[in-house]
């Protein structure tokens, strides 16, 4: 079942095009992985999606066009977790999550925004952290702080940009099982731009992979990810391991020249 | 467990609710105690009678004549200078993201002292009379404003962007007002230089209207943004994905935050240091949560300003230290505690 649908889509700054008339369809329930080199468009795409940015095309969601929608309804329905955060305010934990709950609360919040808030510090196992300075919290602890905050929007879909970037090899897998599991216990829709070819093999149900703007292919990893693509689309030698489960484990092995 | 998670938070909300309500009891204090202060004793209990029975029927002794005509527009416009400008500094530190932000860091103050200067060296004003200055500084305050909205709007009303636009207008009117001190006389760069370090000794009641109407007004509207300045925090990108508009909530609390100001210093002077350090101590006390931290910043800033008034006038009696300066000797302790304090890089 469609979650999503992008159809057409394109966004320039200023100078130069960006994105380049991008289709493709989110299932519901899954986990949609866009991956490219630096530079290739995947945050851009991810920031078009909720309109952070204003593309040219269409993003239809559940038959209505995003941006069509007010802001707000945007917010109801899609969560955002961005690359990285300015260090802010000093603020705890709580206060930090409880701004997820700002499109559905008023001035005050309710017993409901704050049953939201205990609920998802407990599903992201940080419930112990609610009354801690955000900021002296390490990496990886924030970035569930910032995904919980995100679904305290209650979101349909889950917008993750490059969600391990800045984590150890633990917190990698500990996020990326916590997406997942996200995904099935709830069926929320998760887009996420990743650089790890090999996260996103074990843990997307469909990728896209980004060349200059472009969709270059879109499949499930297993078929996807083959050396040849991963030569057009990074440049790169690799190695092509399979785990026990049958997924790709992909070893890169030297850069090659474009063209070569 | 999730009910201590919540009970914990209200917890914390009860603390904040319980500063608030000290911090206004101190401020009853602290106001009995500056109309005390003067030539004519009285006691405290006095002021409390003479002010509760004025309101409904005011009297015709000498007491009465002190307090309501001379003491109590003083320090009613101390409570509303010192309000306004410890609101507008918290919003300002919130929308620029920049904890160094205050009224005065648009540079607006500027282009209030080269209006009320061109009244006092050239005469020259938008309206005549005896409010010449006053309305000069507020229309030039404005005119500033709106530049820097303009110059700001073609960059997206980014903070970096409010905050160059500013700087930008703040030298252009510190050189026009260093160009009128430059032709003006020595009589009229004295009463300039009053101008600029403030005083609430030019409070009447006819002032005091107008601010408060200016608050009153203004200061609900801020604190209804009070959650999108909390989510404002985290970033532009991450705001919108929360549903602030945020190029909205800029204009508006920016616009009301000129017109605060604008509607103080032109009937004050430049008071500095409570816009900066009010919500720096309150952030300290509430946390950052806007819908506590604006409210406990106005009761802080009107808290500090009346206790600088008490202090330049007493400390050299009768000599009366202008409070703008006396506003920077309380600041400058604070703001040196407050940087030793810091914890890390952020604030």
């Amino acid at each position: 079942m469609v979650k999503i649908i992008i159809q057409d889509l394109s966004f320039r700054y200023r100078s130069a095009p960006v994105l380049q008339g991008l289709s493709f369809n989110v299932g519901k329930g899954k986990v949609f992985g866009l991956l490219g080199p630096n530079g290739s468009g995947k945050s851009t795409l991810i920031k078009c999606i909720n309109q952070i940015l204003r593309p040219q095309g269409r993003v239809v969601m559940d038959g209505n066009e995003i941006h069509r929608m007010h802001i707000s309804d945007v917010a109801r329905r899609i969560g955002y977790v961005p690359q990285s955060e300015t260090m802010g305010m000093s603020m705890t934990v709580y206060d930090a999550v409880l701004m997820g709950r700002r499109v559905h609360m008023g001035w005050r919040p309710a017993k409901r925004d704050l049953g939201i808030v205990d609920r998802v510090l407990h599903d992201m196992k940080i419930e112990n952290l609610a009354m801690e300075d955000l900021w002296e919290l390490s990496g990886g602890q924030r970035q569930k702080v910032f995904i919980a905050r995100a679904l305290a929007q209650e979101p349909e879909v889950l917008l993750l940009d490059e969600p391990t970037s800045s984590l150890d090899l633990k917190h990698q897998l500990d996020t990326m099982e916590t997406v997942r599991s996200l995904v099935s216990r709830s069926g929320i829709s998760v887009v996420m731009a990743i650089h790890d070819i090999n996260l996103a093999a074990r843990y997307a149900d469909t990728v896209a992979m980004i060349r200059k703007g472009s969709i270059y292919g879109i499949g499930s990893p297993r078929v996807l990810f083959t050396p040849q693509t991963v030569r057009d689309v990074y440049g790169v030698e690799a190695t092509f391991l399979y785990d026990t489960t049958g997924n790709p484990v992909i070893v890169p092995v030297r850069g090659v020249e474009e063209g070569a | 467990m999730p009910e201590t998670t919540t009970g914990k938070y209200l917890s914390f909300v009860q603390k904040k609710v319980f500063f608030l309500a000290i911090t206004t009891i101190a401020l009853i204090l602290v106001v009995g105690i500056a109309v005390t202060i003067g030539s004519y004793d009285m006691t405290i209990t006095d002021v409390y009678r003479i002010i509760a029975q004025g309101i409904l029927n005011p009297g015709e002794t000498t007491a009465d004549l002190v307090i309501w005509n001379v003491r109590l527009p003083r320090v009613c416009m101390g409570i509303a200078a010192g309000a306004g400008l410890g609101i507008c500094g918290a919003v300002l530190q919130a929308i620029l993201r920049n904890p160094l932000a205050s009224p005065f860091t648009l540079g607006i103050t500027a282009a209030a002292t080269f209006g009320a200067s061109l009244a006092i060296i050239l005469g020259i004003g938008v309206f005549g009379g005896s409010y010449i200055v006053v309305i000069n500084a507020f229309i030039f305050t404005l005119i500033a404003s709106f530049a820097i909205y303009a110059l700001a709007f073609t960059k997206k009303f980014t903070p970096g962007a409010i905050i160059m636009a500013g700087i930008a207008i703040s030298y252009l009117f510190g050189a026009l007002t260093s160009f009128l001190q430059y032709v003006g006389t020595a009589d009229a760069l004295q009463q300039v230089v009053f101008w600029t370090m403030g005083s609430l000794g030019r409070a009447n009641w006819f002032a005091i209207h107008i601010v408060a109407a200016i608050l009153t007004v203004t200061i609900p509207i801020l604190l209804w943004y009070s959650m999108d300045l909390n989510v404002m925090g985290s970033g532009d990108e991450a705001a919108k994905s929360m549903g602030v508009d945020v190029g909205r909530v800029r204009v508006v609390t920016l616009v009301l935050t000129s017109l605060i100001t604008a509607g103080i210093i032109c009937f004050t002077g430049t008071i500095g240091f409570i816009g900066l350090v009010g919500p720096h101590i309150c952030r300290m006390l509430v946390g950052p949560d806007h819908r506590f931290l604006l409210p406990a910043s106005a009761l802080m800033g009107a808290l500090i300003l009346i206790c600088a008034d008490m202090a330049s006038r007493t400390l050299f009696a009768p000599q009366v230290i202008p409070i703008g300066i006396m506003t920077s000797f309380i600041g400058v302790p604070f703001f040196i505690y407050l940087f030793i304090k810091r914890r890390g890089m952020y604030w």
